[in-house]
Order: structure tokens, then sequence, then C-alpha cells
């Protein structure tokens, strides 16, 4: 249809893939572009199995649309899956794996999305207020598309908003604490039910507390797995050492784990997975509407909505702890589309965790459920943005469309 | 809340072990209007009657400081053997379960 002007996603996290589908679907090309080597973004990466926000507290699909259309597929299609109460809030569980699987499916089912994999974006050319051109870069060398219909920075970090301005991003200070996942199979099933279960809880608190464990691992947290003999072990991963793994988590991860195989039920147990780092916050834009906590204490509505959330705000703190803060019983509040448009741009936008938004909003927003419905709000205003005017490109750059990476 | 609001919560000492056997009306007491309030502000008006059920109220963190408040409460050491629905399922159940430990350290 517009093959001239493709709408640029960079990111295949949940708001990248879905602005991706959504623009597909309402007719434009789409290029997604990747940085690693599979699409999933923080779910598959990070081995998220209770995904938040799709559910509103009473246990309701909270955002139709694509977030509806992903509950429901996972749960069709996944054996184990199952919509669960967690604390006082609603989650899908499901495989990581299954929904990579199934995301990658749904991607490589629309002709109109060319997915480029470990390629990220180098430089962005602005002017009077357009993305006029992106720069692609890839161990293959450089693509340079011209007059992008839309570019949406769905990197997580606001990796390309800080190639426009720095200044349009806010990063948090201090930051949040990410968390590490460890995957454990092989458990008795039954081990972790309450109250009997929160005695391993209680061996790897005692155990960092008088120093038999790295003090790190005081914040540990158990959960249930998707299937009845795993367990997901949750480490802190204090700020400092967020931006890889080290030796020091891994040591952390290893220790954890020799402690709880000599716990009962967990003596055939063996690390099935390991996640990388999980970034929480990792920049936020500034849009033309920013998400204030006192919108989201009040569940404040907007005209222009593209998610509705009702996500407790999480307040982690450096070290790894965190309070969950409930909105109060059966409100909710909406992320208004304004906060997915970068201030000033017409056709940048962003999806996902980097919603303009202020620390303690973006707390709540930033979950998965959300990010998907932000993402298809934003998929189709991309798509639906005025195309460049062809007489602005110059004759030395002819817009032409980029090359397709081939599907994983 | 953070788990170190449970020691600053209402600006009452919470480690202040009973010098004399309190009743079990009076620890039940305290549970449903203290205790639990203190890992789970949201369940105070769930709290003011009826033997609930604090296993589904609570979720396992606001559980695991419960535990925390409770031995730090009334200065007695909650076994791993002692994490059983007969001893914390309800505010009853957990009243009756603290005055038993508690007549042991007299």
């Amino acid at each position: 249809l517009n093959a001239e002007h493709p709408v640029v996603v960079v990111g295949a996290g949940a708001g990248g893939i879905a602005a991706a589908i959504a623009a597909a679907r309402a007719g434009a090309r789409v290029l997604l572009v990747e940085r690693g080597r599979a699409i999933g973004g923080t779910v598959v990466h990070s081995l998220i199995h209770t995904l938040g926000g799709l559910y509103d507290d009473a246990g309701r699909i909270i955002n139709g649309g694509l977030a509806a259309e992903l509950a429901d597929a996972l749960l069709h299609r996944g054996r184990d899956s199952r919509q669960r109460r967690l604390g006082r809030t609603w989650v899908l569980n499901a495989c990581p794996m299954l929904y990579q699987e199934l995301v990658t499916g749904w991607i490589g089912s629309l002709p109109g999305i060319t997915v480029a994999l470990e390629t990220w974006v180098d430089r962005v050319t602005e002017r009077s207020g357009r993305i006029e051109m992106v720069t692609l870069g890839s161990r293959s060398g450089v693509v340079t598309v011209v007059a992008p219909r839309a570019v949406v920075d769905a990197t997580g970090t606001c990796a390309v908003v800080r190639l426009v301005d720095p200044a349009l991003v806010v990063d948090r200070e201090p930051a949040a604490a990410g968390g590490l996942i460890v995957v454990l199979r092989g458990v008795e099933p039954g081990t972790l039910e309450a109250p009997r279960g929160l005695a391993h809880l209680r061996a790897l608190r005692a155990a960092a507390a008088e120093g038999s464990l790295p003090a790190g691992c005081q914040h540990v947290w158990l959960d249930h797995g998707v299937r009845s003999d795993e367990v997901y072990v949750k480490l802190a991963v204090p700020t400092v050492v967020i931006s890889a793994r080290s030796a020091s988590l891994d040591a952390e991860r290893d220790a954890v784990v020799e402690l709880l195989r000599r716990q009962p039920g967990f003596s055939s147990s063996y690390v099935a997975a390991t996640g990388a780092p999980g970034i929480r916050d990792g920049g936020r834009v500034v849009g033309e509407c920013m998400l204030s906590e006192d919108d989201v204490r009040s569940g404040r509505k907007f005209a222009d909505r593209a998610a509705r959330c009702a996500w407790p705000i999480e307040r982690w703190d450096p070290h790894g702890s965190v309070a969950l803060e409930y909105l109060p019983s059966g409100l909710s509040y909406d992320v208004p589309l304004r906060a997915l448009h970068v201030r000033g741009l017409a056709n940048l936008w962003t999806a996902g965790k980097t919603v303009s938004a202020d620390a303690c909003a973006q707390a709540s927003a930033r979950v998965v459920g959300t990010c998907w419905a932000m993402g298809e709000a934003v998929g189709r205003a991309a798509a639906a943005t005025t195309a460049p005017a062809l007489a602005s490109a110059s004759p030395h750059q002819q817009p032409q469309p980029p090359a397709p990476a081939p599907l994983p | 809340m953070l788990m170190g609001d449970a020691i600053m919560h209402d600006g009452s000492p919470l480690a202040s072990p009973a010098r004399t056997v309190p009743s079990a009306d009076a620890i039940e007491r305290r549970v449903r209007t203290d205790l639990v309030p203190q890992v789970a502000r949201e369940a105070r008006d769930a709290l003011r009657s009826g033997d609930i059920d604090l296993l589904a109220l609570l979720d396992s963190m606001q559980l695991l400081r419960l535990v925390v408040v409770v031995e730090s409460a009334y200065g007695i050491k909650i076994d791993n053997s002692d994490l059983i629905v007969e001893n914390l399922g309800s505010p009853f159940r957990l009243a009756a379960f603290i005055a038993a430990k508690t007549a042991a350290l007299h």
C-alpha cells in the first residue's frame, strides 16, 4: 500500500509487537527492527510467566483488541495457561516460550511486516518536527529508511528518542532495581503451597540475614511456575549491576539454588532456564501529555484513551524490595494516546514502559497487558500519520524499501 | 508499604512483648486491628468482623511479613513446622496459636 513510507517500529517487545500488528492491520507497511536475535521482549528474555495488566481487579479483561486476543490465544494454545489471582491482582500464567512462539507466528503471518533482527538504529534525522530519515545498523551493513511514515520507539530504553534529543527523555533517579528470574524444574508439586511453603522463603531470608547467602538474596522471591513441577526464583538485581549479567549475580543465583536443593521438595530440582536481567524503567519520554501519580490514584479518564489500567503501583527500591500500592477497588485509569506521542515530533511515538509518565505512574502502567494496548493504539495512530510530501525528499535520496531481513 | 514501615506504621513500638499473658480475645482484637492491617492496610475493613480466611485475604509476601510482625509483637518464635492452616488460617486461629505460644513462654 504505502511501500515507500513504512512505519518503523524499533524494539520487538510487547509495545513494539502490538504496534507492528496494529499498523499492519491498518494497511501500513511495517519494518520491525529488533536488536536481539529473537522477538518477544522482556516477557521472553527475562522469563515473565505472570502476565499483568490484562485483567481488572475483578478478573475481567481490561483492554479489548490485541491484548484480549493475546490473552485468549495464550489460554487456548497453552495446556498449562490459566488466569490466576496474584495478591489482589489477576494475572495470566503462561509459559514465556509459548508466548514467544505465539507472537513470532503472529508477526510472521502478516505480510505487511518485515522483521529485521540483530538490527538497531544508528542515526535519526529530524527536520521541522518530523523524523525524516532513520539509519539502521546491523552486522551486514547500514540501511537508510528515507521518509518513514512514522517511527515508534518501543526499545524500552528510549534509544531512538535519545538520538533525536536526550532532553526528551526522563531517567529515573535512583533507578529501580531489576529482576533476574531462574526457572527450576523437578520440584515436588505443591512445595510452595501457603502457608507451609513460606518456610522456603524464610530459610533463604534467614540465610541472607546471617551471612551464609550473599546479602542481596534477602529480596529473593519464589513463585509457582506454569507447570506443576516448576518454581520461578526471582532475584533482585541492584541497579549497579543491571546492565549486564555479572559474576556476583551468577554466584547469588547458584547459592540460592544450592540452598533450595537442601529444602524439602527441591531435592531433585534443576535449573531449566535463566533469564536476562529485566529493566523496569529504562527512561520515559517527554510526551504531549504526561501521566501522573494523581491520574493513576484518582482513576483519571482521557478522551484519547490508548489503554486502561488497574495494576497497582509497584514501588521498587534500588536494592530490590517492593511494596505494592493497590488502586481502590474497582478503579482503573486511562493512558492517553498523547502520553505516547513524543513532544513536538509529529511522527515519533513510543509504546510500552517508556510512556510519558512520572516514575510512580510508570510503575503501574508498565505491565505487559497495558503495553500491548498502548502498542495497538500507537500502531493505529502511526499508520494514520499523514505521509510526508515526496517533494521534500532530495533528488539524491529516492525513497527505497529497506532490505528485508530473514525471519528466524 | 515497605518492610520497614511495619516498625513505624503508627508510631507505637512494635516489639513490646507482653509482661502478662494476654487473653485470646485481646490477642484476636490486636490481630484484627493492628497486626494484619500492618501488612495489608487495604484489608482493614474486611478484618472488622467474622472469621475470615487469612490465606485468601493475604498474598504470600503479606503472610511472610505477618509472621515477622507476630514474632516481634509477642516475642515468640514461629517455627517452620508452625506454618500450617490450623495456626494461620484465620484471625481466630492465629490468636489461639499466639495465646498457646505466649503461654508456653511463661
